[in-house]
Parts: structure tokens; C-alpha cells; sequence
């Protein structure tokens, strides 16, 4: 019983799982590109002195946002935006959008004021400071957000499924119909893995590329 | 060089203004040190020289030219400027933090590489070692030196800093002290200084301006300051202590006596008796032919010896001599130290005069009444 439940599990993963987590991994890195290029600049928008009486309005809105479950997230666009792949991103990427942008207003906050005096102080000007200053030494917590946002993303775009974004919801959804669980742990279990694997490429980035800005030298 | 007229700066929200009417001229060459109690307006003061402060009111010329029409960036290219943090940027190394200005300025890539060798020298780094260092690797003093080094990096005529010193220990503090003004002996920058350090103010100043309130309180040279306090407060900031920061402020060579009566080795013990009683001392330094200094005789024990010419073996060493550009401060304390009353001063090792603990009361004592007639302040 236990062997054949096992054979079963197998032949899941390679007759239907290969496009399925294609699709699952297109879901997640274009949701996430789309969240990363509107949350950076509108974080960094937030941060410079003329938009900064807004920025704490603007966590309290994405706080209250991200508050809502997921599923709500993606009922709510069903009636807006119809089904499809398309919706599918459009619910994703509003849900990847908060860690990204909080830890892009923190990481630009949290730069010790001393050094951007400094680099005021020497005539750099206010554009200089942000792209040679400001940006490079927010980037390990712009890019932990990215990290966080990343990750959870795989789990929300499981749900994509019911608005028929596709992914490994499919498998999960059609176990728990068919009251099949080997399906459901196939979706899951590999859900999982690639939310691991992500995690860890991370970890990689920040210690093979963002070391100057940290502890140990090159 | 620098001229602040009618500067006033209200920061919105305020009643108080947080400096207010400050005219004030900074002479080319000079260091000038602002000092006062919290929240007196000095650090405000210093950044509206380079502008990070926008003055509310007045007007500030900078070289003759008015720098509220320059663009402040460009103002800022020709003023080196160093805060307490230093503020390096920890992603850049010592190299690329120098380079800032003069990248900014647009150099070309070899001159800048010579320019950072040549500031580390300055400030007594060594290029090899340090240029590719980032700045967490670095201790406190190395962070300053390369602070320093970078405000200088464009060679700015002016440079502000903001308690330079303030953020080491005082170990490094009095030796990046030295350090910089040995340094400013040759670069001659116009240097405005901030510190709440009266010490510090005194030793770094050629003119010390005293804040309070948001308020020039007295601006004048450092001596001035202490011996003729204008008011009160200027008074009360000094300290009741302030005769003993005048001793960190006069050099030994003022009060020196340079007539001593001495003995050279080749004189015979007769002539060296005779010396001894004329000079009315009971001992009389002995110096070799060079001038140089070599001990000092007591009267009795060559009296005692009974020998005609083998005197010198009566000689006693002295236990310390003190250079010329020592401080009033450093002789009273090498008296103290040894149980001494008279200090000899030596040039290149030759000998010039002495100091003795009543000079140096009658001297600080005479500096007071001239200063201050109302009141005879003495502590010593």
C-alpha cells in the first residue's frame, strides 16, 4: 500500500507537475519584478524630504492590506479583473508589495544621518547622495525585502489557482476535490522546495555580493 | 575671509531664535574656535558657514564673494568639512572616501591617486597599508586622520569642523590635537572650529568666540578670554580653575630667566665657591663647554671636600629639563612631580635658563591685574 502510494506520488510529479511549476515560478518572479520596480521607487520617493509626511499614511494603508488574507486579496480582484493568468499577477504583485517597500523606507531611514551629512557637507549633490550613498548602503535591507516578499509569494501564488493564474494551486486544489492527498502533498512539498531554494539563493546574494556593505572584507 | 553679518537663523516652530544678529569675521590663516554650552547656537552657526543651515536673515561673505548667491554645492566643493562621527562612508574604502571631492571636481584618476598618497602622509597614515582599507577597519584616531584627510582632499582654503576630536579618547584626542596644529602651521587653511571644550578652545584658537543664548558673547584671542573675561557667564564658562588654563597657554620661554649664574667644569673649586655666594644659592648648575647642561653643585659639599680641584664628582644630575615651547603647565608639573622649585630649559640641548615656581606665580599673578583690575584672582 505504502509502495504504491509512493509510485503514485511519482508518476504525479512527472506527468503533471513540470508545467505546473513553470507556471508557478512565472507567477512569482513576474509578480515580484513588477512589486520590486513600483515598491523601490516609491519607497526612495517616500524617503526624500518633500514626500516624507506621507510615507508613515502609506505603511498604514499596505500594513492594514497586507492584514487581509490572502484568498480575500484574490476574491476581491475576481469580480474586478475577471480570470486568468493576468489578474492571477495583478493580485500577486499588490500582495509582494509591502515587504518590499517597508524595507526600502527602513533601509534608507535607518542610514546613520552623520553620513549623509558628510556627503552633503562635501558639495555631493542630492541625486549623487541617493545613487552613491543612500541607495547602496539600504541595499542588503532593500534586498532582504525582496527575500521576505519572495517567499511568501510562492505560498499566496498557490491560491492564483481559483482565479485560474494556474501554479501548483492546480494540483493542490484538484487533490483536495478528488479528495486525493497524494496530489495535495505533491503541491505542497514542491510549493516548499521552491520557496526553500529561493530563501537560500538569497542568503547566497547577500553573502557573495553585499559583504563590502557588511562585515567581513572581499 | 569669512563674514557673517546680522546672521540670524529661527528654525520654524521656535520662539528663540537659535542664533541671532552674529557678525563675525574670520581673519585668512586663522583657527577659529566656537564654543559655549549646549544648544548655544555654535554647531548652527558652523553650518550655515558651508550653508546645510540656511540662514533665516543677514549675510555671509566667503572670500569676498556673497555666498548666498553661489550654489551651495559648489560652496561646499571649496570648504573641507569634518564632523565628530567622521562620517565615512563604510561602503568605500580610504581611498574612495578621499576621492569624493575631487571626483566631484572631476579630476583625472592619476592625480587623484597621488593626492590620496600624499594626504595619508599628512595625517600619518601609511598609503600601502591603508588605502584599501574600509572604514570599519579602522580604529577612532585612523577614522579622524581619514576624515580630515578627505575634508583637505580638494585643498579648500576653509575647512569647518564640528568637535573633530570629540568622539576618541583622550590619549589619541591630545595627539590628533598636536598632530593638527603642526599640520595647520604648514597648510594654513582658515579653520572654524566647534567644541564645548574650553581646553580644547584654548589650546586650538588663534580667537575663541564664546556663544550663549544664540548670542556672540565675547570674541577674542585666547588670552583675552582668560584673563579679561568680559562677563559672567564668559566668567563662570572659563571656570574658577581658569589661572590654571593659563598655564596651558604660556610657554615656558616667557617667564624664563635667562641670566643664571652657573659654573663651567674646567673653573676650580675656589672660583666655584665664589659663584655660589654671590648668587646667594646654596647650589649653582654646572655646564661643559658645549653650554650644555650637566647637573648642578651643592655649595656645602664642595666646602666640606676639602679638594682643591676635583670638584665634579660633587655634581648631582638634574632630574628633568624642559624645551623651550614647553608649557607653564608641563614645568609646574615636572616641579610637582620631582619636588623641585626650579625647572632648567634647554634649546637643542643647550642650556638657556630656568624657570622657577615663583616666576611662574608672579608672572600669572602680574598677567591678572593687567587683565582684570576689579578683583586679584590668584589660585596658585
Amino acid at each position: 500500500m505504502e509502495a504504491n502510494l509512493f509510485l503514485k506520488f511519482v508518476k504525479v510529479i512527472k506527468t503533471e507537475a513540470g508545467s505546473l511549476i513553470v507556471r508557478h515560478l512565472q507567477l512569482v518572479f513576474i509578480s515580484v519584478t513588477i512589486a520590486i520596480l513600483i515598491a523601490v521607487p516609491s519607497g526612495i520617493l517616500l524617503t526624500r524630504p518633500r514626500f516624507k509626511s506621507w510615507s508613515s499614511k502609506t505603511m498604514t494603508f499596505f500594513n492594514v492590506a497586507q492584514g487581509l488574507p490572502s484568498l480575500a486579496v484574490v476574491a476581491i480582484f475576481l469580480p474586478i479583473m475577471g480570470i486568468g493568468f493576468l489578474p492571477s499577477i495583478i493580485a500577486l504583485t499588490v500582495y509582494a508589495l509591502l515587504p518590499i517597500l517597508r524595507n526600502t523606507i527602513a533601509g534608507i531611514n535607518s542610514i546613520n544621518p552623520d553620513i549623509i551629512e558628510s556627503a552633503r557637507g562635501m558639495g555631493m549633490p542630492s541625486q549623487k547622495v541617493l545613487f552613491s550613498i543612500e541607495i547602496p548602503l539600504a541595499l542588503p535591507v532593500i534586498i532582504a525585502g525582496i527575500q521576505t516578499s519572495a517567499v511568501v509569494t510562492v505560498g499566496t501564488a498557490v491560491i492564483a489557482d481559483l482565479i485560474g493564474g494556474g501554479g501548483l494551486g492546480r494540483l493542490i486544489f484538484t487533490g483536495i476535490s478528488m479528495f486525493d492527498p497524494v496530489k495535495i502533498l505533491a503541491g505542497s512539498i514542491l510549493a516548499a522546495i521552491i520557496a526553500i531554494a529561493i530563501d537560500q539563493g538569497f542568503d547566497l546574494v547577500h553573502k557573495k555580493v553585499l559583504t563590502p556593505y557588511k562585515g567581513v572584507r572581499k | 575671509m569669512i563674514k557673517l553679518k546680522n546672521i540670524t537663523k529661527i528654525y520654524p516652530g521656535m520662539e528663540r531664535p537659535a542664533v541671532k544678529n552674529l557678525n563675525l569675521h574670520i581673519k585668512k590663516g586663522e583657527i577659529c574656535v566656537f564654543v559655549g554650552p549646549s544648544g548655544c547656537g555654535k554647531t548652527t552657526t558652523l553650518k550655515m558657514i558651508n550653508r546645510l543651515i540656511e540662514p533665516t536673515s543677514g549675510e555671509l561673505y566667503i572670500n569676498g564673494k556673497n555666498a548666498m548667491e553661489q550654489n551651495p554645492d559648489k560652496l561646499r566643493q571649496n570648504i573641507g568639512y569634518v564632523i565628530q562621527q567622521v562620517g565615512l562612508f563604510p561602503h568605500m574604502t580610504v581611498y574612495e572616501n578621499i576621492a569624493t571631492v575631487p571626483r566631484l571636481l572631476e579630476w583625472s584618476e592619476d592625480k587623484i591617486a597621488k593626492r590620496v598618497d600624499e594626504l595619508l602622509e599628512l595625517v600619518g597614515l601609511d598609503p600601502d597599508e591603508n588605502r584599501y582599507k574600509y572604514p570599519r577597519e579602522l580604529s577612532g584616531g585612523q577614522k579622524q586622520r581619514v576624515g580630515v584627510a578627505r575634508a583637505m582632499a580638494a585643498d579648500p582654503p576653509i575647512m569647518l569642523m564640528d568637535e573633530p576630536f570629540g568622539a576618541v579618547d583622550p590619549i589619541t584626542r591630545t595627539q590628533l590635537q598636536n598632530e593638527f596644529l603642526k599640520l595647520q602651521r604648514k597648510i594654513k587653511k582658515t579653520i572654524c572650529f566647534v567644541t564645548h571644550d574650553i581646553d580644547e578652545a584654548i589650546k586650538m584658537g588663534d580667537r575663541i568666540a564664546i556663544m550663549n543664548n544664540g548670542q556672540l558673547v565675547q570674541y577674542d584671542t585666547p588670552s583675552n578670554i582668560l584673563f579679561a573675561p568680559k562677563d559672567k557667564f564668559v566668567e563662570d564658562f572659563v571656570g574658577s580653575d581658569r589661572a590654571l588654563k593659563v598655564l596651558n597657554l604660556l610657554r615656558v620661554n616667557k617667564v624664563m630667566r635667562k641670566e643664571v649664574p652657573t659654573v663651567k667644569l674646567e673653573m676650580d673649586s675656589k672660583d666655584v665657591i665664589q659663584r655660589i655666594t654671590d648668587s646667594g644659592q646654596k647650589y649653582i648648575l654646572v655646564l661643559d663647554n658645549k653650554e650644555r647642561l650637566i647637573g648642578y653643585v651643592n655649595k656645602n659639599s664642595i666646602i666640606e671636600s676639602n679638594e682643591k680641584t676635583n670638584w665634579a664628582k660633587y655634581i648631582k644630575e638634574y632630574s628633568s629639563t624642559l624645551p623651550m615651547d614647553a608649557t607653564l603647565k608641563d614645568a609646574l608639573a615636572e616641579m610637582l612631580q620631582n619636588d623641585v622649585a626650579v625647572i632648567p630649559i634647554t634649546n637643542d640641548d643647550e642650556f638657556v635658563g630656568t624657570v622657577t615656581l615663583g616666576d611662574i606665580r608672579s608672572y600669572v599673578g602680574e598677567s591678572y591685574k593687567n587683565g582684570d583690575e576689579s578683583e586679584n584672582r590668584l589660585v596658585i
